[in-house]
């Protein structure tokens, strides 16, 4: 998603890494984490993607996604569907190497403040993937309230977005009133944009905001940590 | 209960969204409940250590179940009852009835009970030409609703008072009353001689414990202790999950199932008995232990643990889902997540492959289940399961698709470039069926197809940084 739909959340994320002195490297081999067929109920294709895409990981010394849903794709998704005692080992040294972009900057290289500078108020949108891709809930927080010039609002009533893969083109009726409810809620509190960790939270909610003609902008965790 | 409407899931989740008074409703049970569970939790010292050792104690009563079932009845057995074996549904239901045949039973009382719903007992009961009355308030009122649950703990907890009391009045024979009090005085009172005359009755269980052989209720009422104790046969119908280690557990247990059921202190009336006990002695006790899957379940690592539910509904008061769609919709037992991970089985091909998709997978049921079931896993093996797939040409279609151009990257590259051009294309008609995403476009409008992808930034650029693209206000 991130590659064709949102290069710059890409583009952003490497950017902080890069200043904070790290060596990034892309390896255009990769296609995408198996998460659409996973959700989809198909294992045995998602394990197959599954071992491609440890294969191409297999020698980085660590790997970073802008998305949570990737994460914990990988983290804890993969631990289930790789089977066999040696392969398993092989895959946990893989995965245990996989990080969502604020978990990487929260818990394992201990950085909360990036230098980064943002003018604005903004509300949070927590990926609900968050609770399986390792991180800790509230690393996001976290690295925004050390944003120079950033102000975050409380939601009484922050949750779900509704996107949920192949669930939002299920039940687009549900899955866009889930949408309503988190937008209603960002609109109420007079926030001037919303960050989430995750695209596909950010494709839910800017789809939803578009259709309302709502000037509130949605921005991934990294496009702000980028700013300067 | 199978469903009782024909009608798509999504169909059935617009007209709740229609009715906002009911969504109202909804939400604002739902934050009482939440209010209540905050108050539950805040009165163990450690409600994590709590509910971790709920979640354990539950893990291992599921690694040993076969000898502590073998325990439980061994010591139900020397007490006086009688225990029977059913593998299926429909062996249990045979059982059930057989034994009550065999009692002369005309007049059954029944308690709430997921399991003896499961094993159809209603029905069974019609067939066998033997009157079965509901003595649990909820589900007398969804009785006379002619409704599936709206909750696996409050099955009727979708009508309002004034619905409640009209269906009292109208389908019950009670005099119009106004107050909840008055409800359950009016109920009260017409159960009160049905008790005392009735020849038999059928409840479910809470616990079984192994070591001690003591069946366990925990109910809010205190209808299933009178079911049990007053009339001459009492049949319990249990699934073999509910057989517990010891009766050292119970402490930790029905702390946990209160604080997570949203009781403000333990739940109102629990019961804990065994055939000796004298006010039951002498009477006819059986006990149907009901399989009915349950092996098969527990044999796969991502259902095994929905064998731990104490039967909180926690989980279905966090779904996102269950508070937009509302219980009816599911046409389940236990509507929400637990049901949805549980029950598919039981619906029709096309309903099953609806309702195996009809989650986000957000895991808010995960994160408050009180014995820490990974709903999230079982929800996806649902989905999982042969015939449970997606549903729809379109959705195969792209999927697919997706499979196709997954395995090698230039595939993809290609593939999801042509999917972006096609779709940002075929917006102008976008409310059509020739729009491949209409079901997206529906409500929502698609990103902004960006001059580059990611890929091609890369190959060009090496990494170099390009200005910062998010602008400044």
């Amino acid at each position: 998603m991130v590659d064709q739909w949102m290069p710059e959340i890409g583009i952003c994320m490497a950017r902080v890494l890069e200043r904070l002195g790290h060596t990034v490297t892309y390896d255009s081999q990769q296609t995408c984490c198996g998460r659409p067929a996973f959700d989809s109920g198909r294992l045995v294709e998602a394990a197959a993607i599954a071992r491609r895409q440890l294969g191409i990981f297999a020698d980085a010394e660590v790997i970073v996604t802008p998305s949570v849903s990737c994460a914990a794709m990988m983290r804890r998704e993969y631990g289930t569907l790789i089977t066999g005692d040696e392969a398993v080992r092989e895959a946990h040294q893989i995965t245990e190497r996989v990080h969502e972009f604020g978990d990487f900057l929260v818990n394992r290289l201990h950085v909360e403040e990036v230098g980064a500078r943002f003018q604005g108020t903004v509300a949070v949108q927590e990926c609900c993937n968050t609770r399986r891709s390792g991180g800790a809930p509230g690393d996001m927080r976290r690295l925004l309230s050390k944003v120079a010039g950033l102000r975050i609002v409380d939601e009484p009533d922050s949750g779900c977005c509704g996107f949920g893969g192949p669930f939002s083109m299920q039940f687009p009726l549900l899955s866009s009133s889930m949408g309503m409810m988190r937008t209603d809620s960002v609109l109420k509190s007079a926030a001037q944009y919303y960050v989430s960790n995750d695209p596909a939270c950010l494709l839910q909610m800017r789809g939803i905001m578009g259709r309302r003609a709502k000037p509130v902008r949605g921005l991934h965790l990294a496009e702000v940590l980028a700013s300067l | 209960m199978k469903s009782l409407s024909s009608k798509s899931f999504e169909r059935q989740v617009a007209e709740q969204l229609y009715d906002t008074a009911s969504l109202t409703r909804r939400s604002d049970r739902l934050a009482r409940s939440a209010t209540n569970r905050v108050a539950g939790w805040a009165r163990f010292r450690d409600a994590g250590m709590a509910r971790a050792a709920a979640g354990a104690i539950r893990s291992a009563d599921l690694r040993r179940m076969d000898l502590l079932l073998a325990d439980f009845s061994a010591r139900f057995e020397h007490a006086g009852g009688v225990v029977h074996w059913a593998p299926d549904a429909a062996d249990a239901r045979e059982m059930l009835t057989a034994v009550l045949r065999e009692a002369g039973a005309k007049t059954v009382v029944r308690g709430h009970s997921a399991t003896l719903d499961e094993i159809g007992t209603d029905a069974a009961l019609t067939a066998a030409g033997m009157d079965g009355v509901h003595t649990a308030f909820g589900d007398r009122i969804i009785a006379l609703a002619g409704e599936p649950a709206s909750h696996p703990v409050y099955p009727a907890s979708h009508h309002t008072r004034e619905a409640v009391a009209a269906l009292l009045h109208d389908k019950g024979g009670e005099a119009l009353c106004r107050t909840p009090e008055e409800m359950s005085d009016a109920v009260r009172a017409r159960l009160r001689p049905v008790f005392l005359g009735a020849d038999a009755g059928v409840v479910g269980a809470n616990f079984l414990l192994a070591d001690t052989g003591h069946v366990v209720w925990a109910e809010s009422e205190g209808n299933v202790r009178l079911c049990a104790v007053l009339p001459r046969t009492l049949v319990i119908v249990a699934g073999i999950d509910k057989v517990t280690a010891s009766a050292e557990n119970l402490p930790v247990l029905l702390a946990t199932l209160a604080a997570a059921a949203g009781d403000k202190t333990l739940t109102p009336a629990i019961s804990v008995i065994r055939p000796d006990a004298d006010s039951v002695r002498g009477r006819r006790i059986h006990l149907i232990l009901v399989d009915n899957g349950r092996t098969q379940r527990l044999a796969s690592p991502a259902t095994a643990d929905t064998l731990r539910c104490i039967g909180c509904g926690a989980c279905s008061d966090a779904c996102p889902v269950y508070r937009l769609a509302g219980g009816t919709a599911f046409g389940m037992r236990r509507p929400g997540p637990y049901g949805l991970a549980t029950e598919l089985g039981e619906h029709e091909p096309w309903r099953r492959r609806q309702l195996a998709m009809a989650t986000p997978l957000c895991g808010a049921c995960t994160e408050v289940c009180p014995v820490h079931i990974d709903l999230h896993d079982a929800l996806v093996a649902a989905r999982a399961a042969p015939g449970h797939a997606l549903h729809g040409l379109r959705m195969r279609i792209l999927l697919a698709a997706y499979l196709w151009s997954v395995r090698d990257h230039a595939r993809f590259a290609f593939g999801a470039a042509v999917f972006r051009k096609l779709v940002v294309a075929l917006d102008f008609v976008r409310d059509t069926p020739f729009n491949p995403v209409e079901a997206w476009s529906r409500h929502r409008t698609l990103p902004e197809s960006p001059p580059r992808t990611f890929r091609r930034w890369w190959k060009e650029t090496g990494g170099i940084q390009p200005p910062n693209p998010v602008n400044k206000p």
